[in-house]
């Protein structure tokens, strides 16, 4: 059970940084939709192809991701103490998309503050 | 370990929990829909969507309400290699998408959907057509087999009628995603992907707690001595395995709710998006899957989930190990909230067919207002369709296999169509119809073990074959650099239309407006 005490306090503490960060981000697309300033309007209604931009080392980190859950599967079919790792990595998810609004509103801030000066 | 006895919990709580998330949802859709006032908007969200609305909101979109339970179905039923077949190709599915979007993205920067992208790339509207068709099957496959997975969980843990929890569903999901689009559809995503990595964890950790730890749990599996813990069993592969691996990739491709956000995401976090959300889908099943060895360890029957089947083993567990009401209601609301993320993300793809595929490139005359009116009509009707397909009782589950079946003849021809310059709006046409014509056979006639997977094996290989001996006899070659040239279909709508009115919200007359319209060209 202490586990499981362990795992809900750090999920509670997930959930608070999740929503205060998807907050954020909301109401950023919430104020640059009413005021109009999306991708389309920014390049004069076409959107500019070279903004796309491509994932540096795509191919070994899906590779890296894919190896890993299969890994973690049969490592999972030999140790039983192990199975708490699985239980515990759904917080990882909620841990990266809270990096990703994070990596997200200070790529929004750095421009912001470019501008400023 | 001593058998599970199941407890059936109050219906009261059930609907509870049915109508609670589509409150807040609601409330969220209000505070999206004073932003949103154009179709382009409320297609497409502004093209805004940044990195953290990407990754959360693909990772719902993908986790189907039923891929929660299958995980634990996959586990009970199989075991470990059960769960490598099922999970391992379902996040590579996401992942194999960022080749694909970014390719599409950058050549058509200004595109809505899938078939758009095809009626460009061929100039025929026969090929956009079938697209089309096919991602709409596909897109009402989506809610159907969505709303089975609510049946299953209420059904068992709560005792409802699946007549009531479907009416109910869909009402409820129809109701908020009616506000907003495609935002309210990624913002309710995100919150439902909290729900899965958090609520899935929490869930599962107490239910190894109460069944007296994971190492235990993992004894008496392993004290089976049958395969459940051996991950290369080669009869998984050959049962399910390999064709669903197929399946799941097509089901990627095939989905205009992948392809709205690959034009809905800011550029910049497009490929990073798709690549996140395959990585990090990956731990929910992973930890979900546990549910079903605590029922392996237990020795639940089969004849004890009844008529649902392995797909009842998560619900039946959860409503077994006598955990608290907390702890049981947050497993019904993770399922609850991946079928109404899933839902609502098919909704909003509905809405982008049919206002950039249909209405705006056949009645390009109708006015902004009335656009907008039919596109959100447009959820009605496909959730009235796919709520009274299920309802009619018909075997629904093997109408969506049946669909994405033969959607999967759409695999390959639209693979070409973005990475080979030498195929031909023909090929592509003739590789579906000869997948189609080649795997069907094959599939209704080799029986439910073999059929499908050789069906589809064949129904891939004759669409490739076809599709590039049809496209090399033609010998052109396609300049992708031409696509950019199109503007932004709805955004051309607007401009052209200075003179359209600045009412936020348009009725559903508009609709009759529209029809009355197109009576009188006629």
């Amino acid at each position: 059970m202490v586990i499981f005490y362990i795992g809900a306090g750090i999920g509670l503490i997930l959930a608070v940084a999740y929503l205060i960060v998807g907050a954020l981000s909301f109401l950023r697309i919430r104020r640059e939709l009413l005021n109009g300033t999306g991708v389309d309007s920014l390049q004069d209604d076409e959107a500019d192809s070279s903004a796309v931009a491509l994932v540096p080392g795509f191919t070994w980190k899906a590779t890296f991701a894919v190896l890993t859950s299969f890994v973690a599967l049969v490592i999972a079919s030999y140790s039983g103490v192990f199975w708490y790792v699985l239980a515990l990595s759904g917080l990882g998810t909620a841990a990266a998309v809270i990096v990703a609004f994070v990596l997200e509103l200070r790529g929004d801030r750095a421009p912001e503050a470019q501008s400023a000066i | 370990m001593a058998s599970l006895d199941f407890i059936q919990h109050s219906g009261a709580l059930g609907y509870a929990l049915l109508l609670g998330p589509g409150i807040v949802l609601l409330l969220i859709a209000l505070a999206v829909k004073g932003a949103v006032k154009t179709t382009h908007n409320f297609v497409i969200s502004g093209r805004l969507l940044g990195f953290g609305f990407g990754v959360a909101s693909l990772i719902s979109v993908w986790t189907w309400s039923m891929a929660v339970m299958l995980s634990s179905a996959q586990a009970y039923t199989w075991g470990t290699s059960g769960l490598v077949w099922f999970i391992v190709p379902n996040g590579l599915a996401v992942i194999i998408m960022v080749p694909f979007g970014l390719k599409v993205r950058q050549k058509m920067p200004t595109g809505y959907t899938l078939a758009e992208f095809i009626r460009a790339r061929f100039q025929t509207g026969l090929s956009s057509a079938a697209t089309l068709i096919f991602l709409i099957g596909a897109l009402l496959g989506v809610i159907m087999i969505n709303l089975a997975g609510l049946v299953l969980v209420m059904h068992t843990i709560f005792g409802l009628t699946p007549i009531s929890i479907v009416i109910t569903g869909i009402i409820v999901v129809t109701v908020y995603s009616y506000f907003g689009g495609l935002t309210t559809s990624a913002v309710t995503g995100t919150l439902n992907t909290l729900l899965l990595g958090v609520g899935s964890s929490v869930v599962v950790l107490y239910a190894l707690a109460k069944a007296g730890g994971a190492q235990l749990v993992f004894e008496q599996v392993d004290k089976l001595g049958d395969q459940h813990l051996n991950p290369f069993n080669p009869v998984t592969a050959a049962s399910f395995g390999l064709a669903l691996a197929l399946g799941l990739l097509t089901n990627v491709i095939a989905d205009q709710s992948f392809w709205q956000r690959v034009w809905a995401i800011r550029p910049n976090d497009l490929g990073r998006s798709f690549l996140w959300a395959g990585v990090w889908f990956y731990p929910i099943p992973l930890a979900l899957g546990l549910l079903g060895f605590i029922g392996v360890a237990y020795h639940v029957t089969p004849a004890q989930l009844g008529s649902l089947g392995a797909g009842a083993i998560g619900p039946h567990v959860i409503a077994s190990l006598g955990l608290p009401v907390i702890v049981i209601a947050l497993y019904t609301l993770v399922v609850v909230n991946a079928c109404f993320a899933a839902i609502d993300g098919a909704l909003s793809g509905v809405t982008s067919l049919v206002a950039v595929d249909i209405v705006h490139r056949y009645w390009p005359q109708v006015s902004e207002r009335r656009l907008l009116g039919i596109t959100k009509t447009s959820m009605i009707v496909a959730a009235a369709i796919a709520g009274g397909v299920v309802l009619t009782g018909i075997d629904y589950v093997n109408l969506v296999t049946t669909v994405y079946f033969y959607g999967t003849s759409l695999l390959i021809p639209v693979t070409l169509s973005i990475f080979w310059s030498r195929m031909t709006g023909t090929g592509y046409v003739a590789g579906v119809i000869a997948g189609i014509v080649a795997g069907g056979p094959l599939r209704e006639t080799l029986g439910p073990t073999y059929g499908p997977l050789f069906g589809i094996i064949a129904l891939i290989a004759a669409s490739a074959l076809v599709s590039v001996v049809v496209s090399l006899r033609a010998n052109t070659r396609f300049d992708f650099d031409s696509l950019a040239e199109g503007k932004a279909a709805l955004l051309e709508r607007e401009n052209n239309a200075a003179t359209t009115d600045n009412t936020s919200e348009p009725e559903i007359l508009a609709v009759h407006d529209a029809l009355r319209e197109t009576a009188g060209q006629q």
